[in-house]
């Protein structure tokens, strides 16, 4: 009797923790279908009627934005996963000159804060000619998030026995087949916890599309779109909301599809400094 | 792994077909002019209800009658993070030919010749309008004449003005017995009635967004610092500029005329402090701003201090149960303070709404795409064209004369071309601005009196203007 009491207080708290947890998800579901005054009377809980049309709105507003979402963060975790993995491998199953130096050079660029670098590197973006282009927010994120990916990549690779690569050495396997057929499967958990994090990094990116994409509205991308419902004076929250619901679904779609090796990375000490 | 390989190769595919090719600018042999509408950028209603506005698009069309070789390209642009996006777009010389913005957020840009003077240009006659000799002659002149920057030019026109004023709850006014008051010892009265009711006299915010701290200290201080504020002007005509300068203010408070420990500047503050006295609690931590204005619409709130741009959402909200009505700023007598002035109460706001439109320089280093923007920018300010626009939104009025009629509006209108002098309103500097508001917040939260927040305001006040003196070279 006292065990299931127990267990029920902490269904309970369990329950209250989870709700808390998915409210704020809940309240943009809801907020979704709302139309202004709804939204000003009841904040927190459903109204009827939904308003549906939320989101034919602001699906004819920002859904030619997704796809360009889609192309950067795409683009962008495909050309950081394959450089990142090249250059973690070498960093820790090679020796060369200078390579503690270059690789601290490396992660120490992990403690600037992006917004340091904003102007600076728009300036970089603007003598390379990459503003109003895909490549000005694709290069960059490419280059940026790079540096946490070796990091973490670079341990884990450091952490595979030699003796697994020199086996297969013996057997005629070249560098790049021990990179490509050993090294890479082994840590598959990783690269997808390092891509879920990228992608999420870039789909939500607000300020440099807003810099690079300055004047040419077609390459603006899912964030920049949704702000054309919010205003200095006044807010069209229910369409602001629809289209933050439908910004979430791809990384929805994302999440149900990698999941298990976002949690296998996590567990296997991906992102654990 | 496959999987893998063959999203490489994918999206390696996409990446060069998509990545690349796209460039900005026009395909054909016109001449565009892109614009920035900051508020009224034309976007299509998400649904039926929202507000916004696409009349620019009319404009825009009319234009390209008259002008086939020009093409009017509306850009998307950003009203949050403007800062970045205007720098930005500065330094890669991309910034819009016509650029919606508040005129204030780019005076601090001026020393870099980002923006061009456009006094020469509202000199000359603007020709969609009949009989016009100066372009500037279209604008109310009082309220235009307050925009003018810290070095004296217009470097952006207005189109609209707004203005600000108390909404009150009539049935709730009704019920507890009291009406709009006239005088500040009336509205302290109204909200002490209003409290002892049950209700939350007023909802205020001091949080994330301290404009309607700005609003309070600067109205008020404009009453009861009437006279100093008078002899810092020097006797010179009110309307000119926001009143004060930064160099007359640095001037006076170099030269001792004014100082944190004047008891004419500390009464501010302790008008404002037992004004809180009817703020909702929490008042100092609002974070999200629309929560003054779900206090109100909900029935808790009695009272809220807004502006025209709340008319419209007010009037199409078909859940509302009562009626409200809107009164103007009380003014502040001997009654309630001995320092009250000539009991004239002026407004918050002006051509500062959302309409406001300066030209680059990168555009007016260029003859032939200033010769278009010029003229694009006269069309568009005309007032058979502006004052349909202002009017299509409906959050501001015209600062455009002309055929206007809008009963909605017919509160906030009695305060134009009255606009206060405050000394406030030019923050002297930013660092300085932070730290007033966060002495004030502590002299609110009772964690320092009046003396120790005033002796804190005073050394910080010398300091600032040490700091601008030695940057701008003046000696008092």
């Amino acid at each position: 009797m006292h065990q299931k009491i127990s267990n029920m207080v902490s269904i309970g708290i369990l329950t209250i923790i989870a709700l808390l947890t998915l409210y704020p998800f809940i309240l943009m579901i809801f907020t979704a279908f709302k139309t202004n005054p709804q939204f000003e009377h009841m904040l927190w809980l459903p109204t009827i009627p939904m308003h549906w049309e939320n989101f034919s709105g602001v699906w004819r507003e920002i859904s030619p934005y997704i796809w360009n979402s889609i192309i950067v963060s795409g683009s962008t975790v495909v050309g950081m996963l394959i450089l990142s993995s090249i250059s973690a491998f070498v960093f820790a199953r090679y020796n060369f000159p200078g390579k503690s130096f270059l690789f601290i050079a490396i992660i120490s660029l992990l403690m600037i804060p992006g917004v340091l670098t904003l102007i600076p590197s728009f300036m970089l973006m603007v003598k390379l000619h990459l503003t109003n282009s895909l490549w000005g927010m694709i290069m960059p994120y490419i280059a940026g998030g790079q540096v946490m990916a070796i990091f973490i990549l670079r341990s884990f690779f450091a952490n595979i026995p030699e003796e697994i690569f020199e086996s297969a050495r013996i057997d005629g396997a070249s560098e790049a087949k021990n990179f490509l057929h050993i090294a890479l499967p082994l840590c598959k958990p990783m690269l997808g916890t390092i891509a879920v994090m990228n992608i999420l990094a870039t789909w939500n990116e607000y300020v440099w599309p807003l810099v690079i994409i300055s004047t040419n509205d077609e390459l603006r991308t899912l964030p920049l779109g949704l702000m054309a419902f919010a205003g200095t004076f006044y807010t069209n929250w229910g369409p602001l909301f629809a289209g933050y619901t439908l910004a979430a679904l791809p990384l929805l779609i994302m999440f149900a599809f990698t999941m298990k090796y976002f949690i296998r990375g996590i567990t296997s000490g991906a992102i654990k400094m | 792994m496959k999987i893998l390989k063959i999203s490489i190769i994918l999206m390696t595919v996409i990446f060069l077909v998509c990545g690349c090719g796209h460039k900005s600018g026009s395909r054909d042999n016109k001449i565009e002019i892109k614009v920035f509408g900051l508020t009224y950028s034309p976007r299509k209603p998400a649904r039926k209800g929202d507000i916004t506005s696409t009349y620019l698009w009319n404009i825009a069309d009319e234009y390209k009658k008259i002008h086939p070789e020009v093409k009017i390209k509306y850009v998307k642009g950003s009203v949050g993070s403007f800062e970045a996006w205007n720098t930005t777009m500065q330094l890669a010389h991309s910034t819009p030919d016509i650029m919606g913005c508040q005129a204030d957020k780019i005076w601090t840009d001026i020393d870099k010749g980002w923006w061009t003077n456009l006094d020469p240009y509202l000199e000359l006659p603007n020709k969609y309008v009949r009989g016009n000799k100066h372009w500037k002659d279209i604008y109310f002149k009082e309220s235009t004449e307050a925009r003018r920057a810290p070095d004296g030019h217009i470097y952006a026109v207005a189109i609209d003005l707004v203005e600000t004023g108390f909404f009150y709850n009539k049935e709730i006014f009704n019920k507890v017995g009291v009406k709009p008051p006239k005088t500040w010892a009336e509205f302290i009265q109204v909200q002490e009635k209003l409290k002892r009711a049950g209700y939350i006299p007023i909802s205020f915010n001091m949080g994330a967004n301290h404009d309607m701290f700005t609003w309070a200290f600067g109205i008020i201080q404009d009453q009861v610092m009437d006279l100093r504020i008078k002899k810092i002007m020097g006797g010179r005509k009110e309307s000119y500029g926001f009143g004060v300068s930064q160099k007359e203010l640095c001037k006076a408070i170099k030269t001792g005329n004014y100082s944190a420990k004047d008891p004419d500047y500390m009464e501010v503050w302790r008008l404002i402090k037992d004004w809180s006295k009817y703020f909702q609690r929490g008042y100092l931590g609002v974070v999200d701003p629309s929560a003054i204005y779900r206090l109100f619409v909900n029935e808790k709130a009695a009272m809220m201090w807004s502006g025209s741009w709340s008319v419209k959402q007010l009037d199409n909200d078909p859940e509302l149960k009562f009626h409200y009505g809107v009164f103007s700023f009380p003014g502040i007598t001997k009654e309630s303070s001995r320092f009250a002035g000539t009991g004239i109460v002026r407004g918050v706001g002006g051509a500062s709404a959302a309409g406001q439109f300066a030209v680059p320089t990168t555009t007016s280093r260029d003859p032939v795409k200033m010769k278009y923007t010029l003229d694009y920018l006269m069309f568009l300010t005309a007032p058979q064209n502006a004052i349909p626009l202002v009017k299509d939104l409906g959050l501001f009025i015209p600062n455009i004369k002309g055929s206007y009629d809008d009963p909605h509006m017919k509160p906030f209108m009695e305060n134009f071309g009255r606009h206060i002098r405050i000394a406030h309103e030019l923050p002297l500097t930013r660092d300085y601005d932070e730290k007033f508001y966060k002495t004030f917040q502590s002299y609110m939260l009772d964690e320092i009196t009046l003396n120790e927040a005033t002796d804190i305001m005073q050394k910080e006040m010398e300091k600032a203007v040490d700091e601008i003196c030695s940057q701008k070279g003046w000696k008092f």
